[in-house]
């Protein structure tokens, strides 16, 4: 089973086991259960969040990524609306950058450039009084990777993306904190290639380390406001 | 003045637009085959190049502008059996070429077709077996041991190192193609350049033709057969 396939599985029953936990109670207890499970103080309570940061790109795996591109930063920019609690809907546009260390494999350029957008779905954990820990899974995404000769020849290739993070972030002050993420990578590509190298193309991973800055707004969530 | 500006607001990012060169997205093309020597031996990390749009560059082996790579589409070397495998992108140009290319030791060969309307089954150019001929060099030397005066004309005739098979479709074009072709090389040597040494190079084992003249007298011709890695020619008159 590829990593992939269990990191989707593990997000899967992770939202899963929450919604059948909900769907145990009866209807008189629904509201207590959901008021014990994932009641937070209305101070603690967001209803949107900003963040901006910087992750550095961590090639892995048996494929053209992992074994043709070493990884040179990247910057991303997400938004995240809480829908219910600390149930949060977002988007994120991003780029990661890197530098062929084996052309070979690739065909012949020097770096690439992966323009990221995509969708996704989360939950937030407060352990305590200042921590945050966020999962998140992407529902939608696409990746554009400009490969780069010089500065005017270039190619493309495009991709389906799959993210899968985590995150843990630490309150400096109500509305601005700090945090670390790590997040695993899965584009699809739709490159056309011999049969002989569907195996190295038809997917790329890699994972990605990173820090920013989150600006988030104190309120009632998305749901609760009507 | 504001026409002017007008003019030059629509025309510089047309220049910089046109200036991009973008290979065919979403695409990868293989090479492979193998490569032997014409006594059957394989041949090792002879470097198998994938190029495109040779003739803007004008060059052969660094076809692109300034002696630049930019047209360079995927390299690799043949392996220890002989055998190849290259990950090229993919453009679609009417001069798409994949030159194999061994140092000074053997022939050159270039497989040049037109990839315009024209993808080759399975995404693979399938060279199978490219039989490549040995090089030999031929280093010559002219020394002038007779008065001042005298004049030296030569000509040598020999055969071409390179080989271009033209492919239309995946069918070989041989009106198009030509491999080992004569090769002249002349010169008139007097008082301003008495002496001369040079070289050459030509697959081992053929005939090259050494005509000359001694102050512009009849023609002589002498032949030899290059039997020499090295072959060294030297004349005096």
């Amino acid at each position: 089973m590829s990593l992939h396939l269990i990191i989707k599985k593990a997000v899967l029953c992770l939202f899963i086991a929450f919604a059948f936990g909900l769907n145990a109670q009866n209807n008189e207890g629904l509201k207590e259960a959901i008021e014990s499970d994932v009641s937070i103080p209305d101070s603690k309570q967001r209803n949107v969040a900003y963040s901006i940061g910087y992750h550095n790109p961590i090639p892995t795996g048996d494929n053209f990524i992992g074994n043709g591109l070493e990884g040179n930063g990247g910057l991303n920019f997400k938004v995240q609306i809480y829908v219910y609690k600390q149930f949060f809907v977002g988007g994120s546009l991003g780029a990661s950058y890197f530098d062929v260390k084996d052309p070979s494999i690739l065909g012949d350029y020097k770096k690439t450039r992966i323009a990221e957008q995509f969708l996704f779905l989360g939950y937030e954990f407060i352990p305590t009084e200042n921590f945050r820990i966020g999962l998140t899974a992407s529902v939608f995404g696409k990746a554009r990777y400009k490969n780069q000769k010089s500065d005017n020849v270039y190619q493309i290739d495009t991709a389906r993306l799959n993210s899968y993070g985590i995150y843990l972030t630490y309150e400096i002050s109500r509305e601005f904190m700090i945090y670390l993420d790590y997040a695993f990578r899965v584009d699809k590509t739709r490159i056309n290639v011999p049969t002989a190298l569907e195996g190295t193309f038809r997917k790329g991973a890699f994972s990605q380390i990173g820090i920013g800055l989150k600006f988030s707004f104190i309120g009632k969530d998305f749901i609760s406001l009507f | 003045m504001k026409r002017h500006l007008h003019f030059f607001l629509i025309l510089f990012p047309l220049l910089i637009l046109s200036c991009e060169v973008r290979f065919a997205p979403d695409a990868r093309v293989q090479v492979k085959g193998i490569i032997i020597s014409d006594t059957g031996e394989p041949i090792s990390d002879a470097q198998i190049s994938v190029y495109t749009r040779r003739l803007s560059g004008g060059y052969i082996n660094a076809p692109g502008p300034l002696g630049t790579d930019d047209y360079l589409l995927g390299r690799n070397y043949s392996n220890q059996d002989g055998t190849f495998e290259v990950t090229s992108l993919f453009d679609r140009d009417e001069d798409f070429s994949i030159v194999v290319f061994n140092e000074n030791n053997y022939t050159n060969y270039s497989y040049t077709t037109s990839t315009v309307d024209y993808v080759p089954e399975n995404l693979t150019f399938d060279l199978e077996t490219l039989t490549l001929d040995r090089v030999a060099t031929i280093d010559y030397d002219f020394t002038r041991t007779s008065v001042e005066g005298n004049t030296f004309q030569y000509i040598f005739n020999f055969r071409d190192t390179a080989c271009l098979e033209y492919y239309v479709e995946g069918v070989l074009d041989s009106g198009l193609s030509y491999c080992y072709q004569n090769r002249t090389l002349n010169r008139t040597l007097n008082d301003n350049m008495p002496d001369i040494a040079g070289r050459f190079s030509s697959p081992y084992g053929t005939v090259v033709d050494f005509t000359y003249s001694i102050n512009e007298q009849d023609l002589i011709t002498q032949t030899f057969t290059i039997d020499q890695d090295n072959y060294e020619f030297t004349f005096n008159y």
